[in-house]
């Protein structure tokens, strides 16, 4: 699996860090209401045992459950955001009306 | 358009921050109503609330009776007004009016109800086996409540998932603070005006919307809450164990699901077929519940998916507000996007679409997110769409040659929430059912809970039961005391054993 990002994905990336968040780690997560989604979370969040460092995003590392790594094999996706949106998550970007989202490589 | 305040303490009150948020119509994208949004400080005068109705409040030290009283009277108030919460439901969470009004509402109250009554006569003492060694006590447990619990609740059933945390919690003489999610809090925010009209003491319930890395963060890492029940995403599951080991609060955690639904050879296909589209649509598969990954028997295959796919293709999609829908809108466009992308990986991954795969526009609200109802057939279990959950309107047929087969591909996910199987034969559906590493089993049946009965997830798919004395028990510490029987001080153990 092979994670890209937009350029307004990084730039909310960035916003979030200018925001006083520190140690910022990316996620591929799963399940219920998010789908598999993108998670941005602070303090170092360590994804567990499992994760693999598959892509980064402004510098941030992004990790994926192994299950979920393996699933893609040599798949891409890319990191992407929707702006202005209501947005429920524990994701660090959705406190400033955004939520990441996950695209198809060449897919818009 | 519906305004809504924050529930703390008994008042409602504005954020400190002055925040509010318009929450859009699923079927529109028009506003279906305003809330204020809480924030960190918000949270923290709610979990002040919370504590000190614990704390210093009757609730805890009222008999479970009266407190089930209280609580029944809600009940009463609730369905007197179950319409008008059915119409919240469907404005703001795109729940069509029939499901609103014949399942989500209706069903939510029952909860209430039987969660209430049983915390009247639930045992909170209980008898422990005689054991005489080293010496002879008399010996009981007490269930306590832990007192302040946090809970945090999704937008796919916010009124059902509202009223799957509190009377739980509540009975059993917690206090708590609720977070409903912002995209769809308008129940729960009406919830809180009748709770109002109780006599339930203030800070017993606090209701307060916001975000989640403020407001949610904030309730999770408070060392004043005792304990933490959340409905979501599995890494948003993952993110509150962590946020809330600060002082080890006990967490219990319903997450993702992928359900695999065995059709067997001897199935009832004039039940089975709707049964499993039933298990799939509901509520555009915005469940977690869902039955997203239908196991075929080879032989009948072809047959199955052609009347899946004339029975998929006879909903009717639209606006929820319309009581022609069998089905209405995804949540909102970023909901629809990921929902399309699956859509995409599964043609690009050898599946074939057997119909839908589309955003609906004709004869629906322009604002709104429409997805035809849609299946794959010829699906790998090891594809992704197979694997993941997609939470939306996204069916996988996958052909099996053995019932073994079946077994063992629908075991091979991530997840263990749900499963089903379809047969005449009770007795051969059991045996499989029994094998399937998931919470919830229904034989002949989809989505159905009771609760008297209960539910969670094996896998990454949660941690503890909700519903019934196991539900209770959630929110119960367990004690146990002990009275020494021996009457000298030259009896005790302990004075022989320290030469006291």
């Amino acid at each position: 699996m092979r994670v890209t990002a937009t350029q307004r994905a990084e730039a909310a990336v960035r916003e979030v860090e200018a925001s006083g968040r520190t140690d910022l780690v990316m996620v591929l997560g799963t399940g219920c209401c998010d789908s598999t989604a993108p998670f941005l979370y602070d303090r170092g969040y360590y994804p567990g045992p499992d994760a693999v460092a598959v892509g980064d995003v402004a510098g941030v590392t992004v990790f994926a459950h192994g299950w979920l790594a393996r699933l893609y094999a040599d798949g891409g996706l890319v990191v992407d955001v929707d702006e202005g949106v209501v947005a429920d998550s524990f994701s660090l970007e959705t406190e400033q009306g955004r939520r990441f989202t996950l695209r198809l490589p060449g897919r818009g | 358009m519906r305004e809504f305040k924050l529930f703390i303490g008994g008042e409602f009150v504005d954020a400190a921050s002055g925040e509010t948020i318009e929450t859009p119509n699923p079927s529109t994208g028009e506003p279906a109503g305003r809330v204020a949004v809480g924030g960190a400080e918000d949270m923290q005068r709610a979990i002040t609330a919370a504590r000190k109705a614990a704390d210093e409040g009757p609730w805890p030290g009222m008999s479970p009776q009266e407190r089930s009283r209280i609580m029944l009277d809600a009940f009463a108030r609730l369905s007197e007004r179950a319409s008008e919460f059915a119409g919240i439901e469907t404005e703001d969470a795109g729940h069509t009016v029939r499901m609103s009004n014949l399942f989500t509402v209706p069903y939510a109250n029952e909860f209430w109800r039987y969660l209430a009554e049983l915390g009247a006569r639930f045992p909170y003492t209980e008898k422990v086996e005689p054991y005489g060694f080293p010496t002879e006590s008399w010996e009981w447990v007490e269930r306590e409540p832990y007192g302040v619990v946090g809970a945090i609740i999704p937008w796919n059933l916010p009124y059902m998932m509202a009223m799957w945390k509190l009377p739980p919690a509540i009975v059993t003489g917690n206090t708590i603070v609720l977070k409903p999610a912002l995209e769809t809090p308008l129940s729960a925010m009406a919830l809180a005006e009748v709770l109002a009209e109780t006599d339930l003491p203030p800070g017993v319930v606090n209701i307060v919307p916001g975000h989640g890395p403020t407001a949610g963060e904030a309730l999770v890492t408070d060392d004043r809450v005792d304990k933490v029940a959340f409905t979501g995403s599995t890494e948003v599951g993952r993110r509150i164990m962590q946020l809330a080991s600060g002082n080890l609060k006990h967490v219990s955690l319903e997450l993702g699901g992928k359900g695999p639904n065995i059709l067997l050879d001897d199935a009832d296909l004039d039940i089975a077929i709707p049964g499993s589209l039933w298990a799939t649509y509901m509520h555009q598969g915005q469940f977690c519940t869902s039955g997203t990954r239908l196991f075929a028997p080879a032989a009948l295959y072809d047959d199955v998916t052609a009347r899946l796919v004339e029975l998929a293709e006879s909903l009717h999609v639209g606006s929820a507000e319309d009581f022609a829908s069998d089905m209405g809108p995804v949540l909102n466009k970023t909901q629809f996007d990921t929902i399309d992308r699956y859509v995409q990986v599964g043609q690009d991954e050898g599946a074939k679409l057997l119909t839908g795969g589309h955003r609906i526009t004709q004869g629906v609200p322009e604002g709104g997110f429409y997805y035809e109802p849609t299946i794959f057939g010829d699906v790998d279990n090891a594809m992704v769409i197979a694997q993941e959950e997609i939470f939306g309107p996204v069916l996988s047929v996958i052909r099996y040659e053995s019932v073994e087969d079946a077994i063992r591909m629908a075991n091979d996910t991530v997840y263990g929430l749900t499963g089903g199987v379809w047969s005449r034969e009770v007795p051969r559906a059991l045996a499989i059912a029994r094998r399937l590493k998931a919470g919830s089993v229904w034989i002949n049946d989809w989505h159905l809970l009771s609760p008297a009965a209960p539910h969670g997830g094996y896998k990454q798919s949660g941690l503890g039961r909700e519903h019934g004395p196991w539900g209770l028990n959630q929110y119960l510490e367990t004690k146990y005391i002990r009275v020494a029987q021996e009457t000298t001080k030259d009896q005790r153990f302990w004075f022989q054993v320290l030469g006291l």
